[in-house]
């Protein structure tokens, strides 16, 4: 009976391990996200999973810069997660890049992120498949400005987004390079 | 489930026990009243310019407040727009007469109905009210009220109370547990909380009070105070998920009762004073003209689509621009997820009163180019191309310059 006691025990600790958030160490190079996309970093990164349905990847800390994805986001799903009960707009399928955009414009307002700004919202593509780009601003809740770009796509009746965020003071622009290249390299796979 | 921005963001705590807070969930000019206008017992409480000292249980708790100022100063929800800033303050300075110097003035960006004070003289005032007060008789009650709030020092009576109350509490808690019901230690909580509660209503009430006797003195028409409560009524009511709610923990009397009793002491201050009073809608709306559209959009938002729908039917009731109303009802129902189960709300059913609300907005003169591009976006699902080119050119014509003319193009060009 002890004996099953500490399977049970151990089993259960393994299951709680597994789905706790976790920062790890990437190395640059070719590095797969969320089992949907493949990025090319020349930096090493922070990243940071399983907190959010996000994963982020951070030098100088996620408050100051960040290169945030979003793997497959399906039909009923909230781009950001909110509290329980709070109405997000949720992502649906047949959404164009315009509702797309509006959908984070307004999850952005939801999250208390003021004056957030769609700047030139363009085509894209990621790999092989259209897509959509915007630049963005927002204000942080205790006054920090920031600069921010999306990318993103419906690939197979699922959202995945590629977003950058940085200080509009320093950060943005210190790893806006990096962050291109790393748009540039995405591919599903 | 994680909260949205949880490691990204610093939250800001609202300390609801220190502020005073009014919530829900004929032009002419005003008189500045002096401080012999307010009443006696006022003054007694809190002096202008009066500053608690520093050593004191009142001095400690402006501090804090102080520390809660600062961030909200440099909040990023915090409307930066110096000229409705100005207006609002100086409602504030009309109804707060000497003590106007003592009194800040900030404006959140936030949809809700809502203002609160601070026991330092720091005065909150919501977007989500400002649309939603139809004059300016009816924002100054509300500010009148909060006004009051200060001027009696409910937030620092409050504070003493809760401490009080959380200090016997410890006290009847252990005694349960000693005598062996430590269960009951639940109702002792319980209570404790209620005699909370009703000790807010009873400032509230007074704060209803003091704050009509000081609009009316300011020349406003009192009788605004009771019909903005009738308002917040109407689109409560129109909201079914709020009509289930729990009253008894409420920190404000129930919106009818407040209603009632504004609008009985509203006549007998008019039959005091022998006149009316007045609204000065027009220059109310004129300075709410340009700032509409942003706050009816962060309305649209919330998703409260009853409610919200509610709110623009009365908004329009008064007067405001039909184009940009219909444009938002439009909106409304081009964005409401079909919850599971919802059958009334398939999305043909959602498109076609969106078309309404659009074609209704595309009527009136003042409707916004927008109107066009989500007419546009709405044919295209329901494969009317034709339409939907049409729709979505006329936009790119009245928006030239929009930041998603890229996008739109696109779109047009896939449409073929």
């Amino acid at each position: 009976m002890k004996q099953l006691l500490r399977i049970l025990g151990c089993a259960a600790l393994c299951g709680l391990l597994t789905g706790c958030p976790s920062i790890t160490l990437v190395k640059s190079g070719p590095i797969t996200l969320q089992d949907r996309l493949i990025v090319e970093t020349t930096h090493e990164w922070s990243l940071i999973s399983g907190y959010t349905k996000w994963d982020v990847l951070t030098v100088d800390g996620a408050r100051l810069q960040r290169i945030a994805v979003l793997g497959g986001l399906e039909d009923g799903e909230s781009i950001f997660s909110f509290p329980q009960g709070q109405k997000a707009p949720k992502f649906k399928s047949s959404m164009t890049a315009v509702e797309i955009a509006e959908a984070i414009k307004s999850s952005m307002a939801l999250g208390n992120l003021g004056n957030f700004k769609i700047i030139n919202l363009r085509p894209y593509k990621i790999g092989s498949e259209d897509g959509f780009r915007f630049d963005c601003t927002y204000t942080t809740k205790d006054g920090l400005d920031f600069k921010c770009l999306f990318v993103g796509a419906v690939y197979k009746n699922r959202l995945s987004l590629i977003a950058a965020y940085g200080t509009a003071v320093y950060y943005y622009d210190k790893y806006s390079e990096e962050a291109e290249r790393m748009i540039k390299s995405a591919r599903f796979i | 489930m994680t909260r949205l921005f949880d490691i990204f963001s610093v939250p800001i705590v609202v300390v609801c026990l220190l502020s005073g807070c009014v919530t829900t969930s004929g032009d002419g000019d005003i008189e500045n009243p002096s401080t012999d206008q307010i009443p006696a017992s006022t003054v007694q409480n809190l002096t202008p310019g009066e500053r608690p000292p520093l050593d004191t249980l009142e001095g400690g708790l402006w501090m804090s407040v102080e520390k809660i100022e600062k961030q909200i100063k440099s909040s990023g929800t915090t409307f930066r727009d110096k000229e409705l800033q100005q207006y609002v303050y100086k409602i504030a300075c009309k109804l707060a007469g000497d003590y106007c110097k003592d009194i800040r003035v900030y404006i959140q960006h936030l949809p809700l109905f809502n203002a609160s004070m601070y026991p330092n003289g720091m005065m909150i005032v919501n977007t989500g009210l400002l649309l939603r007060a139809h004059n300016e008789a009816q924002l100054a009650a509300v500010i009148g009220h909060e006004i009051a709030h200060y001027l009696r020092r409910h937030g620092m009576q409050r504070f003493r109370n809760t401490q009080d109350t959380a200090n016997a509490l410890v006290i009847v808690q252990f005694g349960l547990a000693a005598v062996g019901i430590p269960g009951l230690g639940d109702v002792a909580t319980l209570i404790a909380m209620a005699s909370i509660s009703a000790y807010s209503q009873d400032h509230e009430r007074e704060a209803d009070r003091l704050g009509l006797e000081l609009m009316a003195k300011a020349g406003y028409d009192p009788r605004e105070a009771s019909r903005i409560w009738q308002q917040l009524i109407k689109e409560r009511d129109a909201d079914p998920e709020n009509k289930n709610r729990v009253v008894f923990f409420a920190s404000h009397p129930s919106s009818q009762e407040r209603a009632d009793t504004l609008a009985r002491l509203a006549d007998e201050v008019i039959k005091e004073q022998g006149r009316e009073g007045v609204t000065n809608q027009l220059a109310y709306q004129k300075i709410m003209a340009p700032r509409r559209t942003t706050f009816l959009r962060d309305e649209t938002q919330l998703r409260r689509y009853a409610r919200a729908h509610k709110l623009m039917e009365m908004l329009a009731d008064i007067g405001l621009p039909k184009g940009e109303l219909n444009f938002f009802r439009g909106e409304l129902h081009r964005i409401k997820d079909e919850e599971a189960g919802d059958e009334e709300d398939t999305s043909d059913k959602k498109f076609t009163a969106a078309l309404e609300f659009y074609t209704k907005a595309i009527a009136e003169k003042d409707y916004p180019p927008e109107v066009h591009k989500y007419m546009g976006l709405i044919y295209r699902k329901l494969k009317k191309f034709d339409e939907a080119r049409k729709a979505f050119r006329e936009y790119l014509r009245r928006a030239p310059s929009s930041q998603d003319r890229l996008m739109i193009e696109a779109i047009v060009n896939r449409i073929g």
